[in-house]
């Protein structure tokens, strides 16, 4: 990195906002999909929209790859960064801007932290609805950038329903804003265009959002089933009789034993094969109505237990179990492979049982946890990566579980988004055509392919000869 | 409908289209491979299409230099229609009607709910935009579209998202396609999402006499727990008149009635049958476009009593009927109404603004560099001229 680019960036952000040491550059090899690391360049934090701006204009200058970067917790490789990039990250913008109650949305910096918007909301009654799993430690602008969803995406959406409003830097430097509170912009919808581009048409700097009132009551309600298959079938059935909880999650066996035997125990149950965890938002008698409906149809499935939360304590640990899930897999292997795919909701019991076929045929141990109310699967694959033959095995189920998906009207990815694992897949879903207009449009957001290049699609032929491809190397290591 | 009808419907509103004296050629393919070739036709000649779908509303395109107008009315039926997955698929030129019927026949609801959607198609309403008063439920129109296919201007057809409610899988072109007016593809096919029918409906109607009553009940009834399904203000004359629809299962129905009852003791509420009528009427009462000029205003809910003030204040004789709680209004004005000036103070007082049936001559927006370059790198050519 030429001295006088640093010279020049550091008159922008100050010494905090450049990482030049090498040992602290290392904290960004990876994101959540640890398997594939690249120590980068160069850790720029800029702390406004200004900076942000600055930075870029002088960036553009170099044609250095720019990897934008909320808090790493994305799990296909969105921030997983480029040879000779420049990681850019967010999480110094941590500014509530405004909270407005009477017309219900918060302005926030990209770098605010999922988990503290709605606690900065929670005294108005009001919260924000999309609640990935990682939301004590994501960030707004990483959620944008993956449209992310999470357990009550159910009922609220995931992310893009969210967002009324961005402030994007491009790759030029030049600053736009799109959107805004009011119900509708004019011209394009540029916000929903920019929600789950991965960060290959700009930096979100700024983000409006939607907040929604508390409802009246909230109750959550647990079903435990001597099976998967009981759990699966509850679910097809009570979305089939239209009832509307705001959240339907599965955890398994393997997952509740980890869940249980972690910090974050919930206590679910040590004979159930299956947890069938469910909310449900509205008006008491609504929501009474809902709870016996629902009760009915676990039962008639094979529940041999099904209660709801006693009061909010419990609410908050059965949650938290469920949540903290993926960190309690810690216990069966250092290492974790958290597919996601998505499928018809009638597929559900069909695919889930075909994706753990496919790991025990490759002498893995998955265990699922999942958004079963949306079709979208979990299925978490333990391993060492230290372990090369078991990294292979890891992708090569992965690959299978996808293909899987896909040939039962699914697809790729629910809510982690493409990034460099699941990249060199998407011509199973898109054909030439579909990818060259996405690219297209790309290049109307970022001429030069410098923001996050080699991201989500897959590189073909000429035209992104701008954007060269991340190898994924299966045994870990640097590249 | 016939391809006489569809002219004759076409006919008022291409005789608006400048420097036109005489109608503009239709095409009205009955396939996708024949509206690909009229599209590469007059990619290769250089020719300016307009696309329609029953012609009931040309948005932001009046002002457009067409060649040709392009139904895809013809490009209809419902491909397919999931209930367990609560899912519809339909090509462009169903009509909206059919496709809710569709939908309600296997306990489904379709958002938008829009006024006289038997007179719209799917491909219509989603490159005008459009939504309907249920987005105060359920929001706009934009975020229930889960995939499309369209054609773009070059001949080729390239699908976006999926038939899935939930899909992070490639860039989201589709919400880039809804709203763009036929400015960038023709949409052939979509997916959307629905929700469960209501078993009942409760309609609330209260007449008020100002415009502040109206807007405070409209508050009243849209504060927690109320979660309406719509709430529309409008006026007849020099009468203000508010209504409220409460659907859902019955234990909702009767719980927020009893509420709503409280903070609206003046309400004439319907039930049943009645409220469904009541409520499709009132659905149904806003304004067309016409021959006049009309204009589609979005603001924050607490601006919107300044935004009706200006309106009052330069067309005190307009039609109108608005969303409150949502913050939108939909408003037909005379002719001679002082459109410019009107349009202008409503964008300084923060709104947006959508001008239908006149040019909208307000200085480029600030996304506009933007949005040609859009425009450019998926139209080249400029073979479509619709204008959002």
């Amino acid at each position: 990195m030429k001295q006088s680019l640093l010279r020049a960036l550091k008159a922008v952000v100050g010494a905090d906002g450049l990482t030049i040491d090498p040992t602290r550059r290392k904290a960004y090899e990876c994101d959540g999909l640890a398997m594939v690391r690249r120590v980068p360049d160069l850790v720029l934090a800029p702390i406004d929209t200004r900076e942000a701006a600055e930075c870029l204009r002088i960036l553009s200058n170099e044609g250095l790859p720019i990897i934008p970067r909320g808090a790493g917790t994305g799990l296909s490789g969105g921030a997983t960064p480029h040879k000779g990039g420049v990681v850019f990250k967010t999480t110094r913008m941590r500014r509530v801007l405004e909270v407005n109650e009477l017309d219900r949305f918060a302005r926030v910096e990209a770098g605010v932290v999922n988990a503290d918007l709605s606690n900065a909301c929670s005294h108005h009654a009001l919260s924000y609805a999309p609640d990935p799993s990682s939301q004590q430690a994501c960030t707004i602008g990483g959620n944008v950038a993956n449209n992310s969803g999470g357990p009550h995406c159910f009922r609220y959406g995931a992310t893009t329903r969210s967002i009324m409003g961005l402030v994007v830097v491009t790759a030029d430097g030049e600053v736009h804003e799109l959107g805004g509170p009011e119900p509708d912009a004019e011209g394009y919808d540029l916000v929903g265009c920019f929600v789950g581009s991965e960060g290959m048409l700009g930096v979100a700097t700024e983000v409006t959002c939607k907040l929604i009132p508390a409802p009246e009551t909230s109750e959550t309600l647990l079903a435990l089933f001597p099976s998967l298959d009981g759990a699966c079938d509850a679910v097809t059935e009570l979305i089939a009789a239209n009832l509307e909880p705001s959240a339907i999650e599965i955890l398994d066996r393997l997952t509740i034993e980890a869940v249980e035997a972690s910090v974050l125990a919930a206590g679910y149950s040590d004979k159930a094969e299956a947890v069938l965890l469910i909310d449900v938002d509205g008006l008491n008698e609504e929501v009474r109505a809902t709870v016996r409906d629902i009760e009915a149809i676990a039962r008639s499935r094979g529940a041999f237990e099904v209660r709801t939360a006693t009061d909010a304590k419990e609410r908050r640990r059965l949650w938290a179990g469920r949540k903290g899930a993926f960190g309690a897999m810690g216990r069966i292997a250092p290492d974790l492979y958290v597919a996601d795919v998505v499928v018809p909701r009638t597929r559900l019991k069909e695919i889930v049982l075909r994706s753990t076929e496919l790991c025990r045929e490759r002498g893995l141990k998955v265990s699922n946890v999942f958004h079963a109310g949306d079709g979208n699967l979990h299925p978490n694959i333990s391993y060492d990566r230290r372990d090369a033959d078991e990294v292979a095995r890891v992708l090569d189920a992965g690959t299978e579980i996808m293909k899987a998906c896909i040939a039962a009207g699914g697809s790729l990815s629910g809510e982690h988004g493409i990034g460099i694992e699941k990249r060199d897949e998407m011509h199973r879903v898109f054909n030439e055509d579909d990818l060259d207009a996405m690219l297209k449009m790309r290049a109307a957001w970022d001429p030069s392919g410098q923001m996050n290049p080699g991201k989500a699609i897959p590189v073909r032929g000429c035209m992104e000869v701008k954007t060269k491809p991340v190898a994924v190397a299966a045994n870990g290591g640097s590249q | 409908m016939s391809k006489q009808e569809l002219a004759q419907r076409l006919g008022p509103l291409r005789a608006r289209l400048p420097g036109r004296a005489e109608p503009l050629p239709l095409a009205s393919p009955e396939s996708e491979p024949e509206l690909a070739q009229i599209i590469s036709t007059a990619h290769d000649a250089g020719l300016k299409v307009l696309a329609v779908g029953a012609g009931s509303r040309l948005g932001g395109s009046y002002g457009c230099r067409a060649d040709l107008l392009v139904s895809t009315r013809k490009l209809s039926g419902v491909v397919a229609y999931e209930p367990g997955d609560g899912t519809i698929t339909a090509l462009a030129g169903t009509l909206m009607s059919e496709l809710a019927a569709c939908a309600r026949a296997g306990g489904h609801r379709l958002t938008p709910d829009i006024p006289r959607p038997e007179t719209a198609t799917l491909g219509g309403v989603l490159a005008d935009g459009l939504s309907g008063g249920d987005r105060l439920r359920f929001g706009p129109t934009r975020h229930h579209v889960l995939g499309m296919r369209v054609l773009l201007a070059d001949g080729t057809i390239t699908k976006t998202g999926g038939r899935l409610v939930k899909n992070v899988t490639g860039f989201e072109m589709h919400r880039l396609y809804a709203g763009s007016a036929g400015s960038l593809c023709i949409i052939l096919e979509a997916t959307m999402r629905l929700f469960p029918a209501p078993a009942e409906r409760a309609f609330g109607k209260i007449d008020c006499g100002s415009l502040e009553e109206a807007l405070h009940l409209s508050a009243a009834l849209s504060a927690p727990p109320l979660e309406p399904t719509a709430i529309t203000l409008s006026k007849l004359n020099q009468e203000w008149s508010l209504s409220v629809t409460l659907d859902g299962r019955s234990e909702r129905v009767n719980r927020e009635r009893s509420i709503a009852e409280e903070r609206a003791p003046r309400a004439e509420w319907s039930l049943g049958a009645e409220a469904d009528a009541a409520y499709v009427n009132t659905r149904d009462s806003s304004p067309e476009e016409g021959d006049t000029a009309s204009l589609r205003v979005s603001v924050r809910p607490s601006r919107l009593h300044t935004i009706l003030k200006l309106v009052l204040a330069h067309a005190p004789t307009a039609r109108l009927l608005a969303h409150p709680a949502v913050g939108t209004l939909e408003l037909s004005l005379d002719a001679g109404s002082e459109l410019s000036t009107l349009v202008t103070e409503l964008r300084e007082a923060s709104a947006t603004v959508r001008v239908r049936g006149a040019s909208d001559d307000a200085a480029p927006r600030k996304t506009a560099a933007l949005e040609a370059r859009l425009q450019q790198a998926l139209d080249p050519e400029d073979v479509f001229c619709g204008r959002p």
